[in-house]
């Protein structure tokens, strides 16, 4: 072999030593990723239970979040999407397959009722809920459905909040969309 | 006002409050202050609303809030402390500060839908963990109630602390008795805080402001008559008296009896008699006696007189001299006025016979009448039943035509209301005159009813 050729062979070589490099690889793959946030793991998080931080890592960013978005949208069991206009009552919100009631407390001590009621046929869903996603402006936020408050007689699930979760102020608002996985 | 205390294995648990919520809002259990459903909210849920529940059946609110001073994670054995806590908060005698002059009941038994208390598994290990409670109760002078089913109550005497007051508890009676001895107590609290205000008031008039004061405005001499020690008794045994009677007062369902009136005053008399079933086999015996009176001071009352507003006669004529001839002129006419349940025998050679029936009242009155003829205990309607309605003074007639001389009876209703409701009783009644059961759903609910029977022609 000549001198010539063996220079190529040895470039080659190391080329595809880089080539099959896994790290190489993963860089190459996170670089082209949203800010550490590669599709498989969006929809690991989309699929199980993540927490607060997790979601406000994907709020801050434009390109994760509008993938975690769709992501969302193919697996939630239930989806509400925005009001088409504010509704005169800021705490009924309705949706072809859940609507959203919120009721204070008698006591008024700042506690707040929140139900979900599935309508006919969607009840199925209820027990196999695990988590109330909201997102607006940009902003996602989650509350676990897992209370042991499903009674199988109403379809509703009933979650409690204080009067100043960011939650309730989404849930009131009509451009919010609601996702139930 | 009383506290209630919940034991768990760990320690008590106190209720904290109770809020009546909005009827769609599913009952929860929560930590004070946290907002956190307790993992047994749904069984509470369950326990509070129909059909399984037994607190709407008793208050007739759907939905509550309990707010308790820790977790309670598993079992049903809270449920005879709130049973007690909702019933007690039902008669406004439920209340949790941090006064221990009120008295403490420690409850732990499960309870199924009639109240009866079922006893429960590691009771020993939750009197122990409630020992420094008891002690802390003991040291302030509280006065610690324990109730419990008898069985438990049995295995537990020797841990029981000396001081406590046992209430062993096996079914409603037993809660109803201290229920009873609490309100008592708690009525019996207030008036004794009365008399401490008054003492008080007695003592402040002592000081030289008050003196003062006074004598400006000769309130002292007003009142002096009033602030000696056998005016106080006297006092205090009309208050106990008062409060006797007005915790009698407070047990008679005054809204229900008068949601009766309005259904017997707006011809609702379906609905009527359905509320007076329910009432007559209601466990509460003052509840069940009220409607007793009721129905037998208003209801059937109201029957009688409607019945004595109507004139009822039975008139027939017969030929003069006992011809044979039935012209005008030749008739003797004569009167029988039906008072009582029987009717008089009549000639067989008469000309004409005829039921009067007169509204001598000073209302419109709604009538039926049917006429049945006995045929050796066979009833063959001679009238088939009919209604009608009679002004003030309006008469009408109905000719009997006997074929056969055979006994004949009268039935006749009358009420304020045209209405079908109470009409298809009486042609039920009017059908089988001897069933006592329509004729008495028309008197029960004020209805007039009355049935006079020929015993031979």
């Amino acid at each position: 072999m000549s001198k010539e050729n063996k220079a190529i062979l040895s470039d080659a070589v190391i080329l595809f030593d880089k080539i099959t490099d896994v790290r190489l690889m993963h860089d190459q793959v996170n670089a082209t990723a949203s800010e550490g946030f590669d599709l498989y793991r969006l929809w690991q998080i989309a699929d199980g239970l993540v927490g607060d931080d997790m979601l406000h890592q994907i709020s801050q960013n434009f390109t994760a979040r509008r993938q975690f978005k769709a992501i969302l949208a193919q697996k939630a069991q239930a989806f509400q999407p925005q009001q088409a206009a504010a509704s005169s009552d800021s705490n009924h919100r309705h949706g072809d397959q859940f609507d959203v009631q919120i009721m204070p407390s008698a006591s008024q001590d700042g506690l707040v009722y929140v139900q979900l009621i599935f309508h006919q046929g969607q009840a199925h869903q209820k027990t196999s809920a695990e988590m109330l996603i909201s997102h607006c402006n940009g902003v996602f936020r989650q509350k676990p459905l897992t209370s042991p408050l499903t009674s199988s007689q109403d379809q509703r699930i009933q979650i409690l909040l204080h009067h100043d979760d960011p939650m309730l102020a989404d849930l009131r608002n009509p451009e919010t969309e609601l996702y139930i996985k | 006002m009383t506290r209630i205390f919940i034991p768990t294995t760990q320690y008590p648990v106190e209720i904290i409050s109770l809020t009546e919520e909005h009827s769609d809002i599913q009952s929860v259990i929560c930590i004070t202050n946290t907002f956190n459903a307790l993992p047994v909210s749904a069984a509470y849920h369950a326990f509070i609303r129909r059909p399984t529940g037994i607190i709407e059946r008793i208050t007739g609110i759907p939905s509550f809030r309990a707010d308790v001073s820790g977790p309670i994670d598993q079992g049903d054995s809270w449920q005879l402390a709130m049973l007690i806590a909702h019933r007690l908060h039902h008669k406004n005698g439920f209340s949790q500060n941090d006064n221990y002059d009120l008295p403490f009941i420690w409850a732990s038994g499960q309870v199924d839908i009639n109240q009866t208390v079922l006893p429960i598994h590691h009771i020993r290990e939750k009197l122990l963990a409630s020992k420094p409670l008891f002690e802390e109760i003991n040291s302030r002078g509280g006065q610690l109630h324990i109730a419990l089913h008898p069985d438990n109550m049995a295995d537990a005497t020797d841990i029981i602390p000396n001081y406590a007051i046992c209430h062993p508890l096996a079914q409603e009676a037993d809660i109803n008795q201290l229920l009873s001895s609490m309100l008592l107590q708690h009525h019996q609290n207030e008036s004794q805080n009365q008399i401490d205000h008054m003492e008080s008031a007695e003592q402040s008039a002592d000081t030289p402001k008050r003196r003062q004061a006074n004598s400006i405005f000769s309130l002292t001499n007003i009142l002096s008559p009033f602030c000696n020690k056998g005016w106080k008794r006297l006092i205090a045994g009309y208050g106990l008296v008062t409060i006797l009677l007005f915790t009698l007062q407070q047990m008679i369902p005054w809204h229900p009896i008068h949601a009766a009136m309005e259904m017997e005053k707006s011809g609702e008399h379906v609905k009527l008699i359905r509320m007076l079933k329910s009432y007559r086999q209601d466990d509460n015996i003052i509840a069940r006696l009220s409607f007793l009176y009721f129905e037998e001071a208003y209801l059937q009352q109201k029957s009688d007189q409607l019945i004595a507003q109507i004139d009822m006669q039975l008139v027939w004529a017969v030929a003069n001299d006992n011809a044979s001839s039935c012209e005008n002129d030749q008739m003797r006419w004569h009167r029988y006025t039906i008072t009582d349940a029987n009717l008089p025998s009549l000639p067989q050679q008469r000309c004409h016979l005829y039921l009067e029936i007169q509204n001598r009242g000073d209302n419109r009155l709604a009538l039926a009448v049917a006429i049945n003829v006995n045929d050796s205990g066979q009833i063959i309607p001679l009238l088939q039943p009919a209604q009608t309605q009679l002004a003030p003074t309006e008469h009408i007639r109905h000719p009997i035509h006997l074929a056969e001389q055979k006994p004949f009876m009268i039935l006749v209703s009358s009420s304020d209301h045209m209405t079908t409701s109470w009409y298809r009783w009486f042609k039920r009644w009017a059908n089988r005159p001897a069933a006592l059961t329509a004729k008495k759903s028309l008197k029960d609910t004020g209805i007039g009813v009355h049935m006079a029977a020929q015993d031979k022609t």
